[in-house]
């Protein structure tokens, strides 16, 4: 996996405890991976604040400069979604977001009747831009698995968001 | 639905992920740009990921990184690990070079030495053994000694200036005045650490710098960018101080690139990493100056490297004039 040059200097940056390093690390991943969170969960966001933050500050906290193996957004990830995992067993796993217009609202719906590793793929995919080979790392899964996956997750989301269209 | 239309309908998914070769993407173009269901259907299998993002807009409704700030601050930041495991590894080497150096050296016998325990008697029991096996740890004790003793010794030594690095550029009337300054300088006894065509590093004690600022104020045609010191106000210090200078002459084209580059948060330290990691030849390597023989592409990535750092200010030369040529370019950079 590619490591961006930045993200090197930026986390060396962080090491020497530099706060300037942590907001602009924060300002360019902060709004996307919660964008993530609250797509999958939505009113249940609130609950994992704790872990979103836990996730940053342990990936830039563990982080060795000049000597990663995966780009920074891959590790906040797979924390971030282990946690979360961990934390919602046997529990309904979203709830609609107060406030939604009406197209949004459908693909919430939609989404979240995946289940959740389902659900978690297509964001990752589709709405983060994540490469195969970083979904592979972050969910421990073989790329081939993922890619056939990829495409049945997509046909199911299609059948619920035309199953929700029809019901609305 | 043509045989055609199935079969593109069934590469969709692949063409959508960008998996698809060259040609039977083209072929899959050539179809969508005349059939009409076709593009119909790949427009509604596309159109959810455009919906998922616009299901991730929104802002975080508390600040993240002030948080994130206050969690780092509250934790005990663990030690470089990477740093620790070279400290571990030279630690290792040096103890096992010395292990080595004291079994099997000849001139290094303690008594009894050539009674070595056998394998089966690893542990001492006998007093013999004991006094034996304490005698040898002594041994390695002694070695151990040894050879951190010169670092030791070096903290005793008294006379030395504390403001280090020093670095002065000097603008040098002519050539001539150039030759001259150097041979004066030359004659002092000091070490020198790098020298080339226009630059000197040296370290030095507070009394050779006294007679280094004498030979600077007194020689003609040459002035410096920075006030000279007066040296009895230097605290002292255990070790060296260490001087660069730069020798400027007007009119001529540098042979060198030299630059004061101004490093806002004094985060220096990350330039160097990146450029030792790019395997920049370093000609000379100190805290605040680096002196690197680049190739002509090395030099481009250096500059792009440069342009991305943040808070940085070049000052002196301007880095787009200069071309290196194929023999490669020196480039110092000072670090203020």
């Amino acid at each position: 996996m590619k490591i961006p040059a930045h993200e090197e200097l930026l986390l060396a940056r962080c090491a020497r405890r530099e706060n300037d390093a942590v907001k602009t690390l924060i300002e360019l991943y902060g709004e996307r991976v919660y964008g993530f969170i609250r797509s999958a969960l939505g009113l249940r966001a609130e609950l994992v604040h704790p872990l979103l933050i836990k996730s940053f500050s342990e990936t830039i906290q563990e982080t060795q400069p000049f000597n990663m193996t995966e780009p920074f957004r891959v590790t906040v990830m797979r924390k971030l979604i282990h946690g979360i995992t961990n934390q919602l067993k046997n529990k309904d796993s979203s709830a609609t977001e107060k406030g939604m217009d009406l197209q949004r609202m459908i693909v919430f719906e939609a989404l979240s009747r995946l289940a959740w590793n389902r659900r978690v793929l297509l964001l990752l995919r589709d709405q983060m831009d994540f490469d195969f080979e970083e979904i592979a790392s972050i969910l421990s899964v073989p790329i081939k698995q993922l890619r056939a996956e990829t495409q049945e997750t997509r046909l199911e989301f299609r059948k619920h968001i035309e199953e929700v269209l029809r019901k609305k | 639905m043509s045989t055609q239309c199935e079969d593109v309908q069934k590469k969709l998914p692949d063409f959508l992920n960008d998996l698809l070769k060259e040609d039977s993407r083209t072929e899959m173009r050539d179809h969508l740009g005349i059939c009409k269901a076709c593009q119909d259907h790949v427009l509604r299998l596309s159109s959810f990921t455009t919906d998922l993002k616009l299901l991730a807009q929104g802002r975080i409704p508390f600040d993240l990184s002030t948080t994130v700030i206050t969690q780092l601050q509250s934790k005990k930041i663990e030690p470089d690990r990477r740093s620790f495991s070279i400290f571990v590894w030279v630690m290792v080497t040096a103890l096992v070079t010395a292990g080595f150096f004291i079994f099997f050296s000849p001139l290094k016998k303690t008594p009894n030495s050539d009674q070595f325990p056998s394998k089966s008697e690893n542990v001492p029991t006998s007093e013999t053994e004991q006094l034996h096996a304490l005698q040898q740890l002594e041994a390695i004790n002694s070695q151990l000694e040894k050879m951190t003793a010169p670092q030791k010794k070096e903290g005793k030594t008294s006379g030395q200036i504390a403001l280090s690095p020093l670095h002065w550029d000097l603008r040098i009337e002519n050539p001539e005045a150039k030759d001259f300054l150097r041979s004066q300088l030359k004659r002092l006894p000091m070490n020198f650490d790098y020298e080339s065509e226009e630059t000197m590093v040296f370290r030095t004690s507070k009394e050779i710098l006294r007679e280094v600022m004498n030979i600077l104020k007194t020689s003609a045609g040459v002035t410096s960018d920075l006030p000279l010191i007066n040296v009895d106000q230097l605290p002292e210090t255990s070790t060296p101080g260490q001087v660069s200078l730069f020798f400027r002459t007007p009119g001529s084209l540098p042979k060198e690139m030299h630059w004061h580059a101004k490093f806002e948060l004094r985060n220096h330290y990350i330039l160097h990493e990146r450029l030792k990691e790019l395997g920049f030849p370093f000609l000379y390597d100190s805290d605040e100056l680096w002196i690197l023989q680049l190739s002509p592409d090395q030099l481009e990535v250096l500059r792009k490297e440069l342009r991305l750092f943040p808070g940085f200010i070049l000052r002196d030369q301007d880095s787009e004039s200069i071309v290196a040529d194929n023999g490669g370019i020196r480039v110092s950079l000072h670090a203020e």
